[in-house]
């Protein structure tokens, strides 16, 4: 059953394009939270890690979705990162020996998985991302040549406005959501010039 | 809702062709054999149609309350295909005319607005 804000979004994505299929919109939504996803590190899940001493590589997967980078290891103190890569998209691997036994979180960038279809995706993701969706939706369909909706001019607004939104959900997630996060961290008086 | 089976699409054919009394002046399987032309023909143009059907269907005049695979709202072009290519058959000058309609309405349908 899909959630009341992707029923909006349907509805208005086929008032904006006349004569689209939902088959296709639905393809394009997929597309462009594939793309959205993947560039904002929007949807973050974090997996526990049982580490063990002597032992330097896991196998993770997340609950739901795929894998798409690694933002970091907690280790025993979780705001800490210890030493990690991925090798490969599905095992973790720690630059030095745990040395213990215990549980770890690995914090992990997911995006939809296309065998899953868009039910998979948490609701939370078209809520607050519902205009970035339906410009990048509104922008690929106007792309796609000889169709009722085929327009140039408009999807490279509708483009324009859903990289916008890309770089500004990219932005606000690498201060994790903190209104003006960066001044915190680096106290004006330390600044040796402006921007200007 | 209209336009559902083969034979809602030969009923409204008939219809815009003027051909609804019998004896008919195109027989049934003339549109059955136009119908298939303008789903080969709608899959080249809108393969968006056929989207996950990999072999476009085909009809035949022993299932004429077979359903016609064709989203809601390109019924009419399809409809508009038939009619055009059942006239294209008829060796009447005046009749080209009306097939180059049809066909061209079937086209503005499918990749305008019109």
């Amino acid at each position: 059953m899909a959630c009341q804000c992707f029923v909006d979004i349907m509805d208005y994505l086929r008032l904006n394009l006349p004569g689209a299929l939902d088959g296709v919109l639905e393809m394009e939504i997929s597309n462009t939270l594939d793309e959205f996803l993947s560039k904002t590190n929007a949807w973050v899940e974090r997996l526990p890690v049982r580490v063990r001493p002597g032992k330097y590589d896991y196998i993770i997967k997340p609950a739901s979705g795929l894998m798409v980078r690694l933002l970091g290891v907690g280790g025993a103190d979780p705001d800490i990162w210890v030493p990690a890569a991925m090798h490969g998209l599905d095992t973790l691997s720690f630059r030095d020996d745990p040395g213990v036994t215990e549980t770890w979180t690995a914090h992990v960038v997911v995006k939809q998985s296309p065998n899953a279809g868009l039910e998979s995706i948490p609701e939370w993701i078209y809520e607050n991302h519902r205009l970035a969706v339906q410009h990048g939706v509104i922008g690929r369909m106007m792309t796609q040549n000889a169709k009722p909706y085929s327009n140039e001019r408009l999807a490279i607004y509708h483009m324009r406005k859903f990289l916008a939104l890309t770089a500004q959900v990219r932005a606000e997630r690498a201060q994790q959501y903190l209104y003006r996060g960066q001044v915190w961290n680096y106290p004006q008086n330390f600044a040796r010039g402006t921007q200007r | 809702m209209a336009l559902e089976t083969v034979a809602d699409y030969i009923t409204e054919a008939r219809r815009l062709l003027q051909d609804t009394r019998a004896p008919y002046r195109f027989p049934d399987t003339d549109f059955i054999a136009a119908l298939n032309n303008g789903v080969m023909e709608t899959r080249r143009t809108r393969p968006d149609l056929f989207l996950r059907v990999p072999t476009p269907p085909t009809y035949s005049s022993v299932a004429t309350n077979a359903v016609v695979a064709c989203d809601v709202q390109y019924r009419l072009a399809l409809l508009y295909f038939t009619c055009a290519n059942v006239q294209l058959a008829d060796d009447e000058t005046e009749q080209d005319a009306r097939s180059a309609a049809f066909d061209a309405m079937y086209r503005a349908k499918l990749i305008t607005l019109g």
